[in-house]
C-alpha cells in the first residue's frame, strides 16, 4: 500500500492511496505511528484517496486514536469520503477522531 | 488443602465398611466350610454303623443266594436308616439290589460270584462276604445331618445388621463432627480465590471450639489487613503521592504538558503530553532533573532559577528540541508553588504557530515589496507629470499608461489579498453570469503582451476558431488565468516561450505551457498551498506572494474544475485549467 507523506509546516500529512483493509491496515498503522512518534503528535491523516476501510482498518484507527488520547491529543482525519464517514459514525468512532474537510483546515487546527 | 466437597473422613468410613463386610464374608465362608466337613464325617460314621447292623442279614442272604431275601433286608435297612442311596453290586458291576426301582438288573444270583477287584469310597462302601461263592459290594449313602443351625444364621444376620447400623451411626457422627473442618477448608479456598469480605467466612458458634478458633483467626486477619491499608495510605500521604484519581485523569486529557518538580527540579509528576514533548516515558521521567531535558543553555539557565525557590515569579521560555521536520518548538511556562519549594510547568507545542508566524512574516515582506514597486512607479511618474506640465503629448501619454498599468497591478495584488481573506473566512462566492470567451482571452492577451514583450518571451494564444459563451464568474476566471499566465511569464527566462491553448468541448480546458525553470517533484503539489513558494533559489530572487496558484485552484474548484501541473525542472511546466461547461444563462432562460 502506498502511503504518501507530506510536510505542511510543522505538520506531517499522511495520505494512504487506497482502501485500508487487511494487511494494509497494519502497514497504515505502522506508518502513522512512526509519524506520530517523530512529530510529537503533529500529524494529519488525509483519507482523500481512501474509498473505504474494513474492520482491521477501523481497529488501526481506534488504536491510533487511543495512543494519541493518552497524551491528550486527537487523531485528525481529513478528506473523509461519505462511505468512510458513515462507517466511522456507525461504529461510534466518529467521536474519537477529529474530522476536517481538507488538509488545509486540518493543518490550521494546530494553530 | 482439600478441595471443596471432599471429606477424608467419609472416605475412611467407606473403606472401613468395605473391610468389615469383606471380613464378615470371609468368616462366613470359613464357618460354613468347617460345618460341612463335620457333617460329612458324621455321615461317614452313620454309614459305617448301619453297615455293621445290616451286614449279617445281607451276608446270610448272599451266602444262600437268596436274592429276594437280600433285597428285602436291604430295603428294610434303607427304610429304617432313611438312606438316600443303598445298593449291592457284584464284581462285574451287575446290580444285585438297589433302592431305586428297576436299577437292579440281576434276576438271580449266580452260584459263583465274580471277583471284586476295586472298591470305591472306603468310607461309604463295604465288602459283603458271600460265603464260598465270593463277595459283593455294599454301598450306603446316609443323608447328611442338617449342618446348619438356624440360631447360628439368625445370630450371624443380627450381628451383620448391627455392624452395618453401627457403621452408619459412626459415619453420621463423624460427618457431623467433621463439618467445621469442611467449613474451614471451604473458607480457606475462598480466601485463596480472593474473597475480601472476611465476615462472610465466619463459622457459626454451634460448630464449637473449631468455629471459635477459626473466627478468632479471621478477626486477626481483618485487623492485619486494616493496619496494612492504613499504613499504605499514611505512606502515600506522607510522601506526597496521594492524589485524587479524578485529577490525574483530567490532567492526562490535557493536550498541554503538565509537570510538577520538587525543590531540586526533579520531576515528581508529568502527564502524557509532557512525556511526549520531553521524548520519554512517564515512569522514565519521574525522579530525573527537568534541566536534563532542556537543550538550550539560556532556557536552562532561566529555568534553573526555580531551584531552591530563587525565583518566585512566572518564567516563560521557548526551547527547541530535535532537528529538522521532526523537531519541535516548546513554550514552557513555569511558576513556583507556595513556599515549600517545587514548581509546576506548563509545556505547549508552538511549532506550527512559529512556522505560521514565519510564513506570515514572509508574506508581509513579499506583499510590502509587491505593493511598494508599483506605488513607487506611480509616485515617480506622477511627479514627472507634475514637474513637467509642458511635456509633449506622447510623453504624457506614455507616463499615464505606465501609471495605469501600475495601478492595475496594485489593484490585482489587493484583489488577491482580499480573495485570500474571503477564502480564509469561507466567504469567497461566485457571481455567475454569461462570459464570452473570445472577449475574455482578448483582454488577457492585451494585458500580458507588454510584459512578455519586455522579457522577449514569445506569448502565443492557440484559440479555436469559435469559442462558446460559458457560465462563470468572469472576474474570478480572469483572476485565475492572470495568475497562471502571469506566473508562466514571471518564471520563464528571457527569450522563452509561453503558449496558451484552449479547447472547449464538454469541458473548458486551458493549458498554459512555458519553457521556464520548471518545478521540482517535491514542490509540484505544494505550490498550490497558500503562502508557499518553491525552494528553488531562482524562485527566491523573484518577488511573489505565494498566493496566486492557491487562488487559481480555489476559484476553479468553485467552478467545479481544478488546476493541475506537470513539470520538468529546467525544461518548463504545463498548467492545466479545467472546468465543466454549462449552458449560457441567456439560452437557458
Amino acid at each position: 500500500m502506498e502511503i504518501r507523506e507530506q510536510q505542511h509546516g510543522a505538520i506531517k500529512a499522511l495520505s494512504p492511496q487506497g482502501p485500508i483493509c487487511q494487511a494494509d491496515a497494519a502497514e497504515f498503522h505502522k506508518a502513522v505511528s512512526a509519524a506520530i512518534a517523530s512529530s510529537m503528535g503533529r500529524c494529519v491523516v488525509d483519507l482523500t484517496a481512501t474509498p473505504f476501510l474494513d474492520s482491521q482498518g477501523l481497529e488501526s484507527i481506534l488504536t491510533l486514536s487511543e495512543t494519541l488520547s493518552d497524551s491528550g491529543q486527537f487523531l485528525k482525519l481529513c478528506g473523509v469520503c461519505e462511505t468512510v464517514r458513515e462507517i466511522l459514525e456507525l461504529t461510534d468512532l466518529a467521536s474519537s477522531v477529529e474530522q476536517y474537510e481538507d488538509i488545509t483546515s486540518a493543518v490550521r487546527s494546530f494553530l | 488443602m482439600l478441595p471443596r466437597r471432599v471429606s477424608l473422613i467419609s472416605g475412611v468410613l467407606v473403606m472401613n465398611t468395605a473391610i468389615v463386610a469383606l471380613a464378615m464374608v470371609a468368616l462366613w465362608l470359613v464357618v460354613d466350610r468347617v460345618r460341612t466337613e463335620e457333617a460329612e464325617r458324621a455321615s461317614d460314621r452313620a454309614a459305617a454303623a448301619i453297615a455293621e447292623v445290616v451286614r449279617p442279614d445281607l451276608e446270610r442272604a448272599l451266602a444262600d443266594r437268596d436274592l429276594p431275601a437280600l433285597r428285602l433286608a436291604l430295603a428294610k435297612a434303607a427304610h429304617a436308616a432313611s438312606l438316600t442311596e443303598c445298593r449291592i453290586v457284584l464284581g462285574d458291576n451287575s446290580v444285585v439290589a438297589d433302592l431305586e426301582t428297576g436299577a437292579a438288573n440281576l434276576k438271580a444270583l449266580p452260584a459263583e460270584l465274580p471277583a471284586v477287584s476295586t472298591v470305591g469310597d472306603a468310607k461309604r462302601t463295604f465288602i459283603l462276604e458271600g460265603g464260598v461263592g465270593g463277595r459283593a459290594i455294599l454301598t450306603l449313602e446316609v443323608p447328611a445331618a442338617s449342618a446348619r443351625s438356624e440360631w447360628l444364621e439368625v445370630g450371624f444376620g443380627g450381628v451383620c445388621l448391627a455392624a452395618v447400623a453401627l457403621l452408619g451411626f459412626v459415619s453420621v457422627r463423624a460427618q457431623k463432627r467433621s463439618m467445621p473442618v469442611t467449613q474451614v477448608s471451604s473458607a480457606l479456598s475462598s480466601i485463596q480465590q480472593g474473597e475480601k469480605e472476611l465476615a462472610a467466612l465466619e463459622l457459626a458458634e454451634s460448630f464449637g471450639d473449631v468455629a471459635t478458633a477459626w473466627n478468632g483467626l479471621l478477626k486477626e486477619l481483618a485487623s492485619h489487613r486494616a493496619k496494612e491499608r492504613f499504613d499504605s495510605v499514611l505512606t502515600r500521604r506522607t510522601q506526597g503521592g496521594e492524589r485524587d484519581e479524578v485529577v490525574p485523569r483530567m490532567v492526562d486529557a490535557l493536550w498541554h504538558g503538565v509537570i510538577a518538580v520538587d525543590d531540586e527540579l526533579n520531576i515528581r509528576y508529568c502527564n502524557g503530553a509532557a512525556a511526549v514533548f520531553l521524548c520519554g516515558t512517564r515512569d522514565g521521567l519521574l525522579g530525573t532533573p527537568i534541566l536534563d531535558r532542556i537543550e538550550d543553555p539560556q532556557a536552562k539557565e532561566k529555568l534553573g532559577k526555580l531551584a531552591g525557590a530563587r525565583s518566585r515569579g512566572k518564567i516563560v521560555i521557548e526551547t527547541r528540541t530535535g532537528e529538522g521536520d521532526n523537531g519541535a518548538v516548546l513554550r514552557i511556562s513555569a511558576r513556583p508553588v507556595g513556599s515549600g519549594g517545587g514548581a509546576v510547568l506548563l509545556i505547549e507545542d508552538v511549532t506550527q504557530q512559529r512556522v505560521a508566524d514565519k510564513s506570515r512574516n514572509a508574506f508581509v515582506e513579499q506583499a510590502t515589496h509587491e505593493l511598494r514597486t508599483p506605488l513607487t512607479n506611480v509616485r515617480l511618474y506622477v511627479e514627472a507629470l507634475v514637474e513637467k506640465p509642458d511635456a509633449d503629448v506622447s510623453t504624457r501619454s506614455q507616463h499615464l499608461n505606465i501609471i495605469n498599468q501600475e495601478v492595475r497591478r496594485l489593484e490585482r495584488i489587493v484583489g488577491d489579498m482580499l480573495s485570500v481573506s474571503e477564502i480564509e473566512a469561507g466567504s469567497l462566492k461566485l457571481a455567475i453570469h454569461d462570459v464570452r470567451l473570445p472577449a475574455l482571452f482578448a483582454d488577457i492577451e492585451a494585458e500580458f503582451s507588454a510584459p512578455a514583450r519586455a522579457k522577449n518571451i514569445a506569448l502565443r494564444f492557440d484559440l479555436p476558431p469559435k469559442l462558446p459563451t460559458i457560465v462563470a464568474d468572469r472576474d474570478k476566471l480572469i483572476l485565475a488565468l492572470t495568475n497562471v499566465i502571469g506566473n508562466a511569464i514571471k518564471y520563464t527566462p528571457e527569450g522563452g516561450n509561453v503558449k496558451v491553448s484552449v479547447k472547449a468541448d464538454d469541458s473548458l480546458i486551458i493549458d498554459v505551457a512555458d519553457s521556464g525553470i520548471g518545478i521540482a517533484a517535491d514542490d509540484a503539489e505544494r505550490i498550490f498551498d497558500r503562502f508557499y513558494r518553491a525552494r528553488d533559489p531562482r524562485v527566491e530572487k523573484i518577488v511573489g506572494t505565494g498566493l496566486g496558484l492557491a487562488l487559481a485552484r480555489e476559484v476553479m474548484r468553485l467552478h467545479g474544475g481544478d488546476v493541475t501541473v506537470q513539470s520538468v525542472p529546467d525544461r518548463g511546466s504545463t498548467f492545466s485549467i479545467r472546468m465543466p461547461l454549462k449552458a449560457p444563462l441567456s439560452r437557458a432562460a
